[in-house]
């Protein structure tokens, strides 16, 4: 039976049409992967289904019958869940009130605390997802609070449950974890609608995958039928020959040492490496392992305890972002929607901001130069904005990233680039783009070092690999000596490593 | 953080309180004497009133900058419609009434016309002044009034005044409304993010205004209390109100629920305030020296608890 159909959707908005002629339809029990690009019109589609948007034209089919939903919660009553890709709830209530937010029961509207615990209880109970009560949700790890959005969007007896990017943020052990659960939820009779930018999370976990591209629907297929290259084809329209561009590397002197270096308070112990000039060095280890924080410490965001760090062989005492800046060390960090850009700031206005001392006469800013600089570097990295001027929450993932490095590039003199994470979240054109820049970054002469989870792309690119665990550099590989495994074994401990194998 | 360094940071304010009551009752032999504790309770209740309306529409993340020019223009607008011969009560029900529909204006410009509410009701605070003296031209409103009115300020029931009782009920009233019922659920969740409210189907304009309109209700409510108190519409009465009210209730959000405004945290805040008014006049402080004892003492116990163990910049 078909629980969800779409019958020739489309969705405008003013002046865009996000969606056209969309038939997409879910069978009952089955979990079905829906992939495109950024901008490919998942988001709209889910939205649609969730009642926060409705269809401009075509028809919704609930369980055969024809439905307009007209807000979120008339969906959730109507059997949908949906989990967003950003975390929404108030990090402040418990997981057991983020439940049962809205519905709370109550009598005469005065709550009835131990009737949301138990109703809680019982919830978990029959999903078998375990998450801790009574503390602020705000205080669990984004995989915990994914589990408690996942109960919420079934606690109306759903029976289609929506996964937008559920695994973008959460660790590996958590996503097999997730995976289990939402195996089990599809024995149970729940329909399930997955949608991942990890094309190998998809093929693994899904029956059908549906694709869509430019807000046009690209058909559904068996996922034993497809291989990751059809896909990728058929989400891109462009054969992608080769995703991790290769290169002629010059490998310089060394550019950054890093020596003994200690930050007590994140876990970070005795960490000694190096980077040349030329040379793109990864960095590979689980969320926790404290690369994040090794980075940040670098751009001397965090202070360290003790430790040496040494840029063109001149030592230096890095004490704020500021000081590191001086030094041409740059961090894209990982957190770009809120430590990257500012949000509702300009295109300009964000590329400008790091170095708005060098673009000003006595204190006023000169706004020629700066729409000089700033177009010559948003043309240089192929920035696509409908202005210098848009509001920069309007761009895509990997649009916005590349500001986050156009900053930079508007600075005196660049030593070392830090990227962490870089590709997260972001579509699988514009990472093979990112993958150009950096080389091309690493090409001029300044140092690269590369933080990713992803460890294809680090084989893809890296020119050496360091991996971290528990706050330790742990193993270092050169090219050449890459070995999928016992990198995967030195990330994990060592409990896991032997699962690590099994998976491939 | 450790055990001892979460309960510091949720009853440090607490802790200050009774730091600063020992202090006076050291320093000077009638701050503890339980004539003056009552007196001290006394003086805060009209404060308490007022700041929890602050409180209330503070929960989901609005602010009003209206109360004090409400409460001075309910001041005269209740005595003049008593003296006008209207009963006690009605002319009470009618300013409340009045203040609430000052709440339900404000809230209709945060929520339809998207003015931020700091903006909003700074305007509506303004214009209330303005028809406030357009109705008085500054004098005050005055004659003989129904003992019932002046009882509400000045009569006492088993040694403490009814104000008092008042306030307490308002405290008790607030609290359960804001921590037990749905309504107070939603506006806290309305406060902690806007979109996971929105998603769960609640009403965040409907409660939105819903906290605008008890603001407003109890700022006029306050406005009452004071010219019953006073036994006169003074016009600009209620106008010191506002910048107690706004460290009562920030005082407050360091306590009991720390980091989000809260009814009873409030209650504590205004009496850190009352006691410091009262401690400092019984050891004879010159007045503009209470003022930056005031300001002083207030960074410090909100600098107390609200340090947190997270990045610094």
């Amino acid at each position: 039976m078909k629980v969800v159909e779409m019958i020739s959707v489309r969705k405008e908005f003013p002046g865009v049409v996000a969606l056209d002629n969309i038939n997409f339809s879910l069978e009952e029990g089955e979990i079905h992967g829906l992939v495109g690009e950024n901008g490919a019109g998942k988001s709209t589609l889910i939205n649609i289904l969730a009642g926060v948007f409705q269809q401009t034209s075509g028809e919704l089919r609930l369980f055969g019958k024809p439905v307009k939903l007209s807000s979120p919660s008339d969906a959730l009553h109507r059997g949908i869940g949906v989990v967003y890709q950003d975390t929404v709830l108030d990090p402040f209530f418990t997981a057991e009130e983020n439940i049962w937010l809205g519905r709370e029961p109550s009598r005469l509207s005065v709550l009835k605390g131990r009737e949301i615990r138990s109703d809680t209880k019982r919830l978990c109970d029959k999903y078998g997802i375990v998450v801790p009560l009574g503390i602020p949700v705000g205080t669990l790890s984004v995989a915990k609070q994914k589990m408690v959005e996942i109960l919420r969007a079934l606690s109306m007896n759903s029976k289609v449950l929506v996964l937008d990017e559920p695994t973008a943020s959460i660790t590996q052990s958590d996503t097999d974890n997730l995976f289990e659960i939402l195996k089990n939820l599809k024995k149970s009779g729940i329909s399930i609608i997955f949608v991942s930018h990890h094309l190998d999370e998809v093929f693994n976990l899904c029956d059908r995958i549906s694709v869509l591209r430019n807000g046009c629907y690209e058909g559904t297929f068996a996922s034993s039928e497809l291989s990751t290259r059809d896909l990728i084809k058929l989400m891109t329209n462009r054969d992608l020959v080769d995703q991790y561009p290769k290169r002629a590397s010059e490998i310089g002197e060394e550019i950054l040492k890093v020596s003994n270096l200690n930050v007590a308070r994140f876990g970070l112990k005795d960490i000694s490496f190096e980077v040349k000039r030329g040379e793109i060095v990864g960095f590979f280890g689980m969320v926790g392992s404290g690369r994040t924080e090794l980075m940040k410490s670098i751009f001397g965001a965090h202070e360290i305890d003790s430790g040496e760090i040494t840029i063109n062989n001149e030592k230096i005492r890095i004490k704020g972002p500021s000081k590191a800046m001086r030094a041409g060390v740059y961090l894209c960090p990982e957190d770009r929607r809120r430590e990257g850009v500012v949000q509702d700031m300009s295109v300009i206005d964000n590329l400008t901001s790091p170095f708005l001392g060098t673009l000003t006469r006595l204190g006023v800013i000169n706004s020629r130069e700066s729409r000089a600089r700033a177009g010559k570097v948003s043309s240089e990295l192929k920035i696509k904005a409908p202005s210098l001027k848009t509001i920069i929450s309007h761009l895509s993932g990997g649009n916005q990233q590349k500001v986050v490095l156009g900053k930079w590039l508007l600075g005196p003199e660049s030593r070392v680039f830090i990227f962490d994470e870089p590709t997260q979240g972001i579509d699988v054109g514009a990472k093979s783009e990112f993958y150009r820049i950096m080389q091309e970054i690493a090409k001029k002469g300044c140092g690269v070092l590369f933080v990713s989870s992803d460890i294809r792309e680090l084989l893809g690119i890296a020119d050496r690999i360091y991996v971290m665990r528990l706050g330790r550099i742990t193993a270092e590989f050169k090219r050449g000596e890459y070995d999928q495994h016992s990198i995967l074994e030195n990330a994990l401990s060592d409990s896991l490593a032997a699962r690590s194998e099994k998976d491939e | 953080m450790n055990k001892i360094g979460l309960l510091f940071q949720k009853y440090g304010t607490i802790l200050a309180l009774i730091g600063i009551v020992v202090f006076f009752s050291i320093m000077t032999e009638t701050f503890l004497t339980s004539r003056n504790l009552i007196n001290i309770l006394s003086h805060i209740s009209m404060l308490t009133i007022i700041a929890t309306g602050m409180t209330v529409c503070m929960i989901p993340g609005d602010f009003d900058m209206s109360i004090a020019s409400v409460a001075s223009l309910s001041g005269v607008i209740v005595t003049s419609l008593i003296l006008k011969g209207l009963g006690v009560f009605g002319s009470i029900l009618i300013t409340v009434g009045m203040g609430a529909l000052f709440g339900v204006i404000a809230g209709i410009l945060i929520t339809r016309l998207k003015i931020s509410a700091f903006i909003a009701t700074l305007a509506l605070g303004t214009i209330a002044t303005g028809i406030n003296f357009m109705f008085t031209r500054g004098q005050e409103v005055y004659g003989i009034f129904p003992d019932s009115f002046l009882a509400i300020a000045q009569k006492r029931v088993l040694g403490i005044p009814v104000q008092v009782f008042i306030m307490a009920v308002v405290i008790v009233v607030f609290t359960f409304a804001m921590e037990k019922t749905k309504m107070g659920k939603w506006m806290y969740s309305i406060g902690g993010s806007v979109k996971a409210s929105f998603l769960s189907g609640i009403n965040v304009r409907l409660l939105r205004v819903v906290g605008m309109i008890i603001s407003g209700a109890l700022a006029a409510f306050t406005g009452c209390i004071l010219a019953s108190r006073l036994g006169s519409g003074q016009p600009t009465a209620g106008d010191a109100y506002l910048m107690d009210a706004i460290a009562a209730s920030f005082l407050g959000m360091t306590t009991i629920k720390v980091g989000r405004p809260n009814v009873p945290g409030t209650f504590v805040g205004a009496l850190i305030i009352g006691v410091i008014n009262n401690g400092l006049v019984i050891m004879g402080v010159s007045y503009f020296f209470q003022y930056i004892a005031k300001g002083a003492i207030i960074i410090l116990a909100v600098s107390m608890t609200s340090f947190r163990s997270s990045e610094s910049f």
